[in-house]
């Protein structure tokens, strides 16, 4: 007795398997396309967290190396001083900011390049940090200028 | 005994098979197309985005970097009767300023050499160092003309002032899209260079402050040299457009029809030039 050959053609297990494969693939390619449009936000928020920045710079640009520190109410026995929105020089920046960039928080950090107190340095590292969120994830820009 | 095939036993499709079999490759297809059309179109909205983004930082660096210099030795000698101003006109849509952008160069002293010696001893800004940025329409083509005094005409100078005519630019932006352009004069004052910086601009503005932080005017050109002396801040508004429209999509609070499929992008910058407000120092 031989044994019966099975019918020619695909199951219906087979062709499950194949349209899920199927689906998965395009699934796969549209989230390119959403992968791709969530870059171009985040270049977006990107760019203008860096006009805020800059625009942050500029204004401390213009100031003397004392005042680089001394308007932040720094403590000048100290080697770095951080300060936030809260700050009354920082509180315009950040009303600025958050009118640019949703949800954007600022801070300044001035500290000494040698490490020795503010007063006696001769080089001083300003960076501004701006701050912000993408969906669940949290972003940050910083842009450093050294004042000599 | 002649061989009769038993087709009961063949392989292969019935025609019912082939027609469900041809309905679902044709769904597959169709599926497939659609998913690849969407792909297609959100690729090219972001190409079109990215580069839209790009320019804008383009154009943002060019003014930060010329704006800076906004003012720089301006005035060598201190001499208060001397028209020249940091800022020669701050209009809303408009900026023009003066510096000393070759003052490092070997081009230092080419022309300002020829122009000193008649009503001031000592000219450290020639007419190619005033530097304005204005929209005009594709092409250099606009119907409106700024206008605005300075002293650009003689050599060497004089002291007064003549008037000076940047022609076919937009000073209002109700037809876009735009080029921003970046002027300055000839050497020899026959006339005004102009350079395109970016295309597709939606807007450009300008507001001004003072050392306090307070707006001093949407359009300081009527305001005379007083006002224009006490602007330490200048807010530059650049607005972009994507290349090309979207068709499926439409901007709710843009009601231009040439301009409302196209996405938009705004950028804003706060310069302070560091030489404006700096007190003159009186040559003895």
């Amino acid at each position: 007795m031989t044994p019966r050959r099975p019918p020619p053609g695909s199951t219906l297990l087979e062709v499950t398997i194949a349209l899920a494969l199927l689906g998965s693939l395009l699934i796969s390619a549209a989230g390119l396309a959403t992968f791709g449009d969530r870059q171009i936000r985040a270049g977006r928020s990107r760019s203008r967290a860096l006009t805020i920045a800059r625009t942050v710079m500029e204004e401390m640009a213009a100031w003397s190396f004392r005042q680089t520190y001394d308007r932040l109410g720094c403590n000048a026995d100290q080697p770095e001083c951080a300060v936030g929105p809260g700050h009354p020089v920082v509180g315009p920046w950040q009303v600025m900011a958050e009118s640019r960039l949703s949800g954007a928080t600022v801070e300044v950090l001035v500290a000494a390049l040698e490490g020795m107190p503010l007063a006696d340095s001769r080089v001083l590292r300003v960076s501004v940090s701006v701050a912000w969120r993408e969906g669940p994830r949290s972003r940050t820009l910083r842009l450093m200028l050294l004042r000599v | 005994m002649p061989f009769v095939p038993d087709r009961s036993a063949e392989g292969g499709l019935g025609l019912a098979e082939h027609l469900v079999a041809v309905a679902i490759f044709a769904v597959v297809i169709v599926v497939s197309l659609s998913q690849l059309g969407a792909a297609r179109r959100a690729f090219e909205l972001g190409v079109d985005r990215a580069e839209l983004q790009q320019v804008l930082r383009v154009a943002s660096d060019q003014l930060l970097r010329d704006l800076r210099w906004a003012g720089l030795n301006t005035n060598p000698d201190g001499d208060p009767d001397r028209p020249d101003e940091a800022i020669e006109v701050a209009g809303g849509t408009v900026i023009v300023i003066r510096g000393d952008a070759d003052g490092a160069t070997a081009d230092a002293h080419d022309p300002e050499d020829v122009l000193a010696g008649g009503a001031f001893e000592n000219v450290s800004t020639g007419n190619n160092e005033i530097v304005g940025y204005v929209l005009a329409k594709p092409g250099g083509v606009g119907g409106d003309t700024l206008s605005f005094d300075a002293d650009v005409g003689e050599v060497p100078r004089d002291g007064l002032m003549e008037t000076v005519l940047v022609e076919h630019v937009a000073l209002t932006h109700d037809d876009p899209p735009y080029t921003l352009y970046r002027f300055h004069l000839k050497s020899d004052s026959s006339g005004v260079v102009r350079t395109p910086v970016i295309d597709n601009l939606r807007s450009l503005r300008f507001t001004y402050f003072d050392g306090s932080g307070t707006a001093l005017c949407d359009s300081c050109g009527g305001d005379g040299p007083a006002v224009r002396a006490s602007i330490r801040r200048i807010r530059v508004e650049l607005e972009g457009l994507t290349r090309d429209p979207d068709p499926r999509w439409t901007d709710p609070h843009d009601s231009h029809s040439g301009t409302s499929h196209h996405r938009k992008f705004e950028l804003t910058l706060d310069i302070t030039p560091p030489n404006l407000g700096l007190p003159l120092v009186v040559d003895p």
